[in-house]
C-alpha cells in the first residue's frame, strides 16, 4: 500500500498548523466566518444541518486496518460513536465540534490520511475500483494510477481554483464498477492490440445536468497520462464556464463544443505541452507501483474442501456466499463484500465497534486491506477460502453478515434531509422503507440484482441518475416527493435513467417499488435475465404502468 | 412571524434566538419576531460572530411551527436526525 | 506612484504605471497597458520606457506571442481568488512561451 514520503507528511502537518491558526483566530474573532469558510472548506470542513460535517479523503478507497482504526476511533471520541461511508469511498463524521477539528486532524495525520481537497473546486479524491487487485476481469492495478493522479493532483498550482469541482475515476477491469463514465473524468484501462491504453471519458456526471460522458481517446498510452489530463484540465480550467454555478462543470463544456471539438482542443493543447516535464518517468512509476505489490499470496488448489463443506451444511452461510464472495485471480482465495446495509439500517453508517471489528477482520483474513466501495459497503479483498466461514461468523456477531450485496436492498443513499444542508428531502428513511418492505432475504435473492439510488436532492450525490430504479427527493411547497427514474445503469454500460411521471409521497415509495418488482418478475425470460436486461427489452412501458396503476385507481 | 436560528461556533449544535439575550438549544423557547424585530435580531447576530455562526430568520405561523419550504427542514434541524431517535431533542 | 512589496517583503517605490483604454503612454514613463491595447497598438513598444501588459483572466496569452520579447512586465490579474484561470495563463508564460522577465 502507498505510504505517504516526507514531503507528504510535511505538507499535511504544516497545513494543520495553518488552520489550527485559522480556528484560532475565528474563535478571537480575528477572522470573519466569510474569511474563515473557505480555509475550512478546504480542510474538508462543512456546517451541515446540525453540525460541522468533516469529510476525511480515502484515496481510491483502500485503508489498512490501522488506518480504519483509526477512522473508528475518531467516530468514538470525536463524534457519536458512527461514521458514514460516501459514494465517493470517503467518510464522514457528521456531529463534528470546531474545536475538535484539529484534534482530528492531527490524529489523521498520524495514519497518514487527512481531509485536504476533500471540497473546494479542486481535483477532488481519486475513485477507483474497489476489487483492484484482486478481480479476475483486471488487465492492471488500477490504484497505481489513481495515486499517480493523487500525487499529481494534490496542491496542483495551477488546478487548485477550477471552475467548479472535478471528480475523476479510474478502473482497470472489463466491468466497471467504479462509474467511471458518469465523471468528469473517466480512466477506463484495457488491453489494446496486446498492449495497456486508457479509453478516456470526459463530460459524464450527475446533477442538474446529467450527461454520460463520450470517450475522447481510446488509445491513450499510460505513460502519456499525466501530460492529456494537463492538456484536459487546462482548456477546461480556460474555457469552463464561470458565470454560472450550474453551467460550469466540464460536463457543460463538452456538451457546448461537442465531444469532437472538445478533444480536437485537447488534442492541440496535449500536442503543444512539454510531456517530458509532467509525465512520470519510468522508474518513478515502478516506484509507486511497488507499493502496490500483490500481497503473499498462498499457493492454493482453488476449490476448498472444507470450505465446500461448510456451504453444504449452513444454508445462511451458503446465501452469503452466494451474494456477498466474488471470486478473485488467485487459486483459493476469494473477495468479500461487507454489507453496511441491515435489514431497515442507514445505507453506508457503520459504528465504531464495527469499524474496529473490520479492522481486526481484515488484519487477520484480508492482509491488513480494506476497501471502502462506491456502494457504500466495505471490502475484504483478499480472503483465502478456507478462512471464509469463520469471517462470516466473525461478521455476523457484528451486524456485518447481511447477504444482500448488489440486491433490491443493497440502496445507495445520498444523506439527505437528514443531515444535509442542500437537501430537499430525505433520503435514508426511503431506503429504510424499501429495505424494511423487502426484508424477507429470500425474497431478494428470488428478485436477483437491483441497484436502487437514492438522492435527496438535484445534485445526485446518491447516483439515483445510473440505478435500476432511481428515486429523486423533491420539496413541493413544504412536503416531501419522490420522483422514480427507470433503467439507469453505471456500469461500462452506462445510462441515465428515464424519469417517469410525477412524484410519490414517501409512503407509497415501497409499495411502488413492489409493483415494479413485481412486475418484473411476471415479465422476465427467466432467473438470469436481471431486471435491467428486461428494462431494456421491454421498454419504460409495462414498469411505467405498474408503477402508477394504484394511483390511477385512487384518482379514478 | 420570524424565529431567529443559528449554530454554535465552537461546537456546531443549533441554536435559536430566545429574545431575552440568550441562545436556546430547544426550538420550543425561540422567540416569534415581528419581521422589523426579526431583522434587527439578525443584524445583531450577524455582529456575534464569535458566538455563532450562520445566522438566519426562519418564517413562523405560530411557536416551534416552521411554514413554508423550510417546515420539514427545520423540523428535522430542531429535533435531529428522522433516523436517529436517540439523538432527538426535545 | 503606488507601492510595491516585493519578495523580500520590503517596500518601495513602484515605477509602473496602469494605464486606462483611453490614457495616452506618457514617452519615458514605464507603463502597463491592457491586454488589448497591447494587440491594438503596434508602436507602443518604440516609445521610451519600460512596456508591461495586464492580462486578465479570459485574455489568451498565445495572441501576444510575439510581442512577449518587448515586455519587461506581466502582469497576471486575479480579480477574486477563486477564478484559477491567471494559472494557466502564467504556467504558458514561464513554460511554453519561455517568459523570463
Amino acid at each position: 500500500m502507498y505510504r505517504y514520503d516526507e514531503f507528504d507528511a510535511e505538507i499535511v502537518r504544516e497545513r494543520i498548523e495553518e488552520f489550527r491558526a485559522q480556528v484560532e483566530r475565528r474563535l478571537k474573532g480575528e477572522i470573519t466566518e466569510d474569511q474563515f469558510k473557505p480555509l475550512r472548506l478546504m480542510n474538508g470542513l462543512y456546517l451541515q444541518l446540525h453540525a460541522y460535517m468533516l469529510r476525511v479523503a480515502i484515496p481510491y478507497g483502500t485503508l489498512s486496518s490501522r488506518q480504519l482504526a483509526r477512522l473508528a476511533r475518531i467516530a468514538r471520541d470525536f463524534d457519536k460513536g458512527y461514521g458514514h461511508f460516501t459514494t465517493r469511498q470517503n467518510i464522514q463524521y457528521n456531529w463534528v465540534r470546531l474545536v475538535d477539528v484539529v484534534p482530528i486532524l492531527e490524529a489523521l495525520a498520524e495514519v497518514e490520511m487527512h481531509a485536504i481537497q476533500t471540497s473546494g473546486n479542486c481535483i477532488r479524491n481519486v475513485t477507483a475500483d474497489h476489487f483492484a487487485a484482486a478481480a479476475a476481469d483486471e488487465v492492471d492495478d488500477p490504484r497505481v494510477w489513481s495515486e499517480i493522479i493523487r500525487q499529481w493532483s494534490t496542491f496542483h498550482p495551477e488546478f487548485s481554483f477550477l471552475p467548479r469541482k472535478f471528480k475523476i475515476a479510474v478502473t482497470a477491469a472489463e466491468t466497471d464498477r467504479a462509474a467511471v463514465q458518469v465523471h468528469d473524468i473517466g480512466l477506463h484501462l484495457k488491453k489494446r492490440d496486446g498492449k495497456l491504453a486508457f479509453t478516456v471519458y470526459v463530460g459524464g456526471g450527475q446533477g442538474r445536468t446529467p450527461f454520460v460522458a463520450p470517450a475522447i481517446r481510446d488509445d491513450l498510452a499510460p505513460e502519456d497520462l499525466l501530460s492529456y489530463l494537463e492538456a484536459i484540465l487546462r482548456v477546461y480550467n480556460r474555457a469552463g464556464r464561470r458565470d454560472n454555478l450550474y453551467k460550469s462543470r466540464i460536463k457543460i463544456l463538452v456538451s457546448a463544443l461537442g465531444a469532437e471539438e472538445f478533444a480536437r482542443q485537447v488534442e492541440e493543447e496535449w500536442r503543444l505541452s512539454d510531456r517530458a516535464r509532467i509525465d512520470l518517468p519510468a522508474d518513478e512509476e515502478q516506484r509507486i507501483r511497488d507499493y502496490f505489490a500483490p500481497p503473499c499470496f498462498r499457493t492454493l488448489k482453488d476449490a476448498d474442501a472444507g470450505f465446500e463443506a461448510a456451504r453444504a451444511r449452513d444454508a445462511a452461510f451458503a446465501r452469503w456466499v452466494s451474494t456477498n464472495v466474488h471470486s478473485h485471480r488467485t487459486p483459493g482465495y476469494a473477495s468479500v463484500t461487507i454489507s453496511l446495509k441491515p435489514v431497515g439500517g442507514i445505507p453506508g453508517d457503520a459504528t465504531a465497534a464495527q469499524m474496529e471489528a473490520v479492522a481486526a477482520l481484515g488484519k487477520r483474513y484480508s492482509f491488513d486491506e480494506i476497501r471502502v466501495s462506491h456502494e457504500q459497503n466495505l471490502i475484504l479483498p483478499h480472503v483465502e477460502k478456507a478462512d471464509l466461514h469463520d469471517l462470516w461468523q466473525a461478521l455476523k456477531e457484528n451486524g456485518l453478515a447481511t447477504p444482500n450485496a448488489g440486491l433490491i436492498s443493497d440502496i445507495i443513499a445520498c444523506p439527505g434531509l437528514d443531515y444535509c444542508d442542500l437537501a430537499n428531502a430525505r433520503s435514508i428513511p426511503i431506503a429504510q422503507g424499501i429495505s424494511n418492505r423487502f426484508a424477507d432475504l429470500e425474497q431478494q435473492a428470488q428478485i436477483g440484482e437491483l441497484k436502487i439510488k437514492i438522492s435527496g436532492c438535484i445534485n445526485a450525490c446518491g447516483h439515483h441518475h445510473v440505478g435500476h430504479i432511481g428515486i429523486l427527493g423533491v420539496d413541493k411547497h413544504g412536503e416531501e416527493f419522490y420522483q422514480i427514474l427507470l433503467g439507469g445503469r453505471g456500469d461500462e454500460r452506462a445510462k441515465l435513467g428515464k424519469i417517469t411521471g410525477k412524484g410519490l409521497p414517501a409512503e407509497a415509495i415501497p409499495d411502488a417499488i413492489a409493483r415494479i418488482v413485481a412486475r418484473y418478475i411476471a415479465l422476465r425470460t427467466d432467473e438470469s435475465e436481471r431486471f435491467i436486461d428486461a428494462y431494456e427489452r421491454l421498454g419504460p412501458k409495462p414498469f411505467e404502468e405498474a408503477l402508477y396503476a394504484e394511483i390511477k385507481e385512487l384518482a379514478a | 412571524m420570524k424565529m431567529l436560528t443559528a449554530h454554535d461556533l465552537k461546537t456546531g449544535a443549533v441554536v435559536y434566538w430566545s429574545g431575552d439575550g440568550r441562545w436556546t438549544p430547544r426550538i420550543a423557547d425561540a422567540a416569534l419576531l415581528e419581521d422589523a424585530a426579526a431583522a434587527e435580531a439578525l443584524k445583531a447576530a450577524e455582529a456575534a460572530e464569535t458566538v455563532i455562526v450562520h445566522p438566519y430568520l426562519v418564517p413562523m405561523d405560530q411557536p416551534a411551527a416552521p411554514i413554508a419550504r423550510e417546515r420539514v427542514r427545520e423540523l428535522i434541524r430542531a429535533r435531529g436526525p428522522s433516523t436517529h431517535p436517540e439523538f432527538a431533542r426535545p | 506612484m503606488s507601492v510595491l512589496l516585493t519578495r523580500a517583503g520590503v517596500v518601495r517605490d513602484d515605477p509602473w504605471r496602469f494605464l486606462a483604454e483611453d490614457e495616452a503612454a506618457a514617452d519615458g514613463a514605464d507603463v502597463v497597458v491592457p491586454f488589448a491595447r497591447l494587440r491594438a497598438e503596434a508602436r507602443l513598444a518604440e516609445r521610451a520606457g519600460r512596456l508591461g501588459v495586464a492580462i486578465a483572466p479570459g485574455d489568451r496569452v498565445e495572441e501576444i506571442v510575439d510581442k512577449l520579447p518587448a515586455l519587461s512586465l506581466i502582469a497576471v490579474a486575479f480579480p477574486g481568488f477563486r477564478d484559477g484561470r491567471g494559472y494557466s495563463t502564467a504556467r504558458l508564460l514561464r513554460e511554453r512561451y519561455r517568459y523570463a522577465g
